[in-house]
């Protein structure tokens, strides 16, 4: 399982990926905005993204929208960490395909209870 | 002394200026309210007889007398605000001698000084989480080690021919002891992860603090534009908007732009209170 991470915050990127590596999750990466990460995910053999919305470059919505618009990335599980908390925002992530969305702060089980969800929706459909 | 006369001073100026612009603003208003009022007659004339060449040349002045207002306006709005630039370097001493100068346009800057927090609570916040990287297999390792201990301890336990009550009891305690530090490093290990998640404010914080650095970019180069505006008033009548974006579009942009953590939730209806609400909301949307 390899784990694309997402935030121009090196803080937040941290946190994630010491929460992952709790959960048995040591293969990961990471970038700071959706234009580094948008190649990595192309290029990359990643099952797994988590970004953030707010970031200065490519926002976190565009990463998602491209990632869905690629023949590669249109079935990529995306998580969704951010601070942003308005309505209108998250029917936005919804509509654009995100599967999950967790809004900062956040605690280590509502991150570890999102991706199990996810997870178990993703083998359920298989 | 001096200071306090000179800060008496400015703010009897202050208020002096604040009172004459009041006065300005209320008969730039009227004189374009009166130029329009002058002109109704004559329009209305004009627009009955049909007289089309002369409804143009009224609009045309009503217009003009519009834009004059507007003109001054912006002259007013720009000396009000060279004076409110001035006062400040007068205020903050930039006047003084050299080194206070420099000290104070420092202080003045205070995109740096944002920028500068930023940098000390990331600083802050990597030092901890390096301290819980480094505790977590300290603990980790005692807790397995001591697991490993208790097994053979038991067998120890049950094996010993030393029957003496003072010997069971030690033993006892020892037994328990190893357990409780299974269960008490599982306790660390938990707040250890709290104290990691708590540095998650470096995030929100630094996000909040990144917008007030670009308000106060915009803030100055407003001035700017406002001040290049005002030297050459002829462009005021050409007032360009952004022509790319129709309305809805960037009504759409403007409602799922990115604003960072909210401040004021409880002000704000269409935010979230909290990741139990955020499940709610995608729960309804099928999720």
């Amino acid at each position: 399982m390899k784990i694309l991470i997402v935030d121009d915050f090196s803080t937040m990127r941290r946190i994630i990926k010491n929460l992952l590596r709790d959960l048995g999750f040591t293969n990961t990466a990471e970038a700071d905005d959706g234009s580094s990460a948008l190649p990595m995910l192309e290029n990359g053999q990643f099952d797994f993204l988590i970004t953030d919305w707010n970031m200065p470059g490519m926002t976190g919505i565009d990463l998602l929208k491209a990632c869905r618009a690629s023949e590669k990335l249109k079935t990529l599980p995306i998580l969704m960490v951010t601070a942003e908390a308005k309505r209108d925002q998250i029917i936005a992530a919804a509509q654009a395909g995100v599967n999950g969305y967790v809004v900062k702060p956040f605690t280590a089980a509502a991150l570890q209870e999102k991706i199990e969800k996810i997870f178990e929706r993703i083998d359920a459909n298989q | 002394m001096s200071d306090k006369n000179d800060n008496a001073l400015a703010k009897a100026g202050n208020a002096a200026r604040d009172a004459e612009t009041a006065e300005l603003a209320a008969a730039g208003a009227k004189s374009f309210t009166d130029a329009l009022l002058a002109r109704k007659q004559v329009l209305l004339e004009a627009l009955q007889r049909g007289d089309m060449g002369a409804v143009a040349d009224h609009i045309h002045q009503i217009n003009h007398a519009r834009d004059e207002t507007l003109y001054f306006e912006v002259g007013r709005l720009t000396r009000a605000l060279h004076n409110a630039l001035r006062d400040f370097h007068l205020e903050i001493g930039l006047h003084s001698n050299a080194e206070v100068k420099h000290e104070l346009s420092e202080m003045a800057d205070a995109r740096s000084r944002l920028s500068y927090v930023i940098a000390m609570t990331e600083d802050a916040a990597n030092q901890t989480m390096d301290r819980v990287d480094e505790a977590a297999p300290m603990l980790q390792k005692l807790v397995d080690e001591s697991e490993a201990i208790r097994k053979d301890w038991q067998v120890f336990q049950a094996q010993s021919s030393d029957s003496g009550a003072q010997s069971k009891a030690l033993m006892e305690r020892v037994q328990q002891f190893l357990q409780r530090i299974s269960s008490d490093g599982q306790g660390i290990h938990s707040r250890l992860t709290d104290i990691l998640m708590a540095q998650g404010y470096q995030d929100l914080s630094g996000q909040v603090i990144k917008r007030v650095i670009e308000l106060v970019s915009d803030v100055e180069q407003s001035l700017v534009r406002l001040v290049k505006l005002a030297s050459n008033v002829e462009e005021v009548a050409g007032i360009k908007r952004p022509a790319n974006d129709t309305r809805a579009e960037r009504d759409e942009k403007q409602r799922i732009q990115a604003e960072g953590p909210q401040i004021n939730q409880q002000k704000n209806q269409d935010v979230m209170s909290g990741q139990d609400d955020v499940d709610d909301l995608l729960s309804s949307l099928g999720f």
